[in-house]
């Protein structure tokens, strides 16, 4: 009984996937304070232009460089798994597949964009590359990818986590990047909030400040900024996991994919596996491309799509999306990934096309689902992942009452073994459901009024 | 009437870090506000709405439960500040290069 597909190194995609190319109404760009959209210039100073380029492009394919694909090779392409003992369970004819993305050197995917971003860099010239990290998940894989390709790494890492998290740092160091506790008295943003609190345990905040400022200020111009999330090109990277799984899925003869899941948070979990399939079903497939998200924050299920600030000061550029108003505070879920009030555009513009089919679920469903999987396959989802999973039960439980044998794929996005407190609470009853009340919504919603509404134009094919 | 500190030393696992913080750090992170994720990770532990309504105005509420800009606008708000934190430092040096 097979419970895993992998590919050879000569098999691994060649290209990356640009699913803004692809979309029959074309993306909307970020507007800046006056009104006007984001250039590339304005991002110059802390990414390179080969990044920017591919931040702002609409080539559909991009050539992957062979100097990145020798280094992915080290993990790549990674397994796919099959879930058989949950179907086994679950007594359901359908076949429910899954990637597996940890087993790169650090553990996650974060490496399939690190090592990307850390050979553009080098290709530009750039001898330094600076980033922000929390528990040093980030940190430690853009370590890893500067190692390899000889570039120095300066990570700016939460005080209190420095102090907490001494073998993160080691990682980095291990693989020689520059872990600094921020605040330091490297930046002026250190150095000032420095004066005011000498003994501050630091923030994110502070951190990303420091590294940002790193880049800016290097008169030199070979210092250059990395993020790890959200961006087009962070997504664009990540394809090569949901490029890998069509290949895998067609070595075992799966002519068909009628279901492709994941959990909708920072975006590139989601984008990395389903932005492929989302191109199959572009040109003619039929295909359910499901991203899920709490009941609590509905963002994708309920909310309309308006231009909204980020922010309740007003501060920051209008941006098109699906939002419930910037004045939109969450109810307490665990899955703190999925709590944003907005989504990425690439997203929302493929859910006013009718592309992707958003579902949310409520936390003890969630965690219900993550039970049952765990108990049968083994691995203890985190909470995000345990959303996803929430859907695939769902799923095949539809193909089980239909006597249809479903093809179901889904990205495993990580294991929840730093949050089982949240699966204490669970198991001990403490945890309720926060479905978002509709008066609460419609109050939101009051602080889109008088904005700009972007269009909303579309195929109508989907 | 409870003390602003009275919770400080209660601990629990930060999603956003990914270890173990107390209170003090949850309560003081943003600027010595709260962190916007404060209500989700401590209503379990304490009556943390009712302690926030305490001690906070509606306005420090709103600044520091406002959920997150996207991340490139961060990145140009953050390009614009430490821009300006260089100016005021060349400014600052050419002032006492003329006062010597």
């Amino acid at each position: 009984m097979s419970v895993k597909v992998l590919l050879n190194e000569d098999e691994i995609p060649r290209q990356w996937y640009n699913l803004a190319a692809d979309l029959p109404t074309p993306l909307q760009p970020p507007l800046g304070p006056d009104g006007n959209p984001v250039t590339p210039e304005a991002l110059a100073p802390v990414f390179p232009m080969n990044l920017i380029e591919q931040e702002v492009s609409r080539e559909r394919w991009i050539d992957i460089p062979e100097g990145i694909l020798e280094i992915l090779y080290r993990w790549r392409p990674s397994p796919l798994r099959r879930a058989r003992y949950l179907e086994k369970a679950l007594g359901t004819p359908a076949k429910i597949y899954y990637k597996d993305e940890g087993t790169s050197p650090p553990g996650s995917h974060k490496p399939n964009t690190a090592v990307a971003q850390a050979w553009y860099n080098k290709e530009f010239g750039i001898e330094n590359i600076t980033t922000e990290t929390g528990a040093g998940q980030w940190g430690s894989a853009l370590s890893f990818a500067c190692a390899i390709l000889g570039l120095n790494c300066k990570v700016y890492m939460v005080r209190i986590s420095f102090d907490q998290k001494p073998f993160r740092k080691l990682m980095m160091n291990v693989w020689g990047g520059e872990c600094i506790a921020s605040p330091s008295n490297l930046t002026q943003a250190g150095r000032d909030i420095l004066a005011k609190d000498p003994d501050t345990p630091g923030s994110l905040g502070i951190a990303i400040s420091e590294a940002i400022e790193e880049a800016v200020a290097d008169k030199t111009g070979k210092t250059r900024y990395a993020l790890g999330s959200v961006l087009n090109h962070v997504m664009l990277h990540q394809t090569i996991i949901g490029l890998e799984a069509k290949k895998q899925l067609a070595k075992i003869g799966e002519k068909k994919v009628d279901v492709v899941i994941g959990c909708a948070g920072g975006g590139s979990n989601f984008a990395g596996l389903s932005f492929p399939f989302v191109a199959d079903k572009i040109h003619g497939a039929e295909i359910d491309i499901v991203p899920v998200e709490p009941t609590s924050c509905p963002t994708l299920t309920r909310a309309p799509f308006s231009y909204d600030y980020g922010d309740v000061a007003k501060m920051t550029p209008l941006l098109p999306m699906h939002s419930l108003g910037h004045e939109f505070v969450s109810p307490p879920i665990h899955a703190g990934g999925l709590r944003y009030h907005g989504m990425a555009p690439l997203i929302s513009q493929a859910i006013v096309e009718g592309l992707l089919t958003p579902r949310a679920y409520d936390q003890l469903h969630c965690y219900e689902s993550a039970l049952l999987w765990a108990r049968t396959e083994g691995f203890i989802p985190a909470p995000e992942t345990s959303h996803a999973i929430a859907a695939v039960i769902e799923e095949a439980k539809n193909a089980k009452e239909e006597g249809k044998e479903k093809v179901i794929l889904f990205n495993w996005s990580g294991h929840g073994l730093m949050d089982l407190a949240g699966y204490e609470n669970f198991m001990q009853g403490k945890l309720i459901d926060y479905p978002l009340p509709d008066d609460d919504m419609q109050a939101s919603l009051k602080s889109l009024d008088g904005l700009p509404m972007p269009s909303t134009a579309k195929s109508g094919k989907w | 009437m409870i003390c602003i500190y009275k919770h400080d030393e209660k601990k629990i696992r930060c999603p956003r870090l990914g270890h173990p913080v107390t209170f003090q750090y949850c309560r003081t992170v943003q600027d010595n506000l709260p962190c916007r994720r404060v209500l989700d990770c401590w209503h379990e532990i304490f009556d943390v709405r009712a302690y926030i309504q305490g001690f906070y105005s509606e306005d420090e509420i709103d600044m520091f439960l406002a959920p997150p800009e996207p991340k490139i606008n961060q990145i140009l708000e953050l390009i614009n500040k430490a821009r300006a934190r260089q100016d005021r430092t060349a400014e600052n040096r050419e002032h006492n290069e003329e006062k010597v």
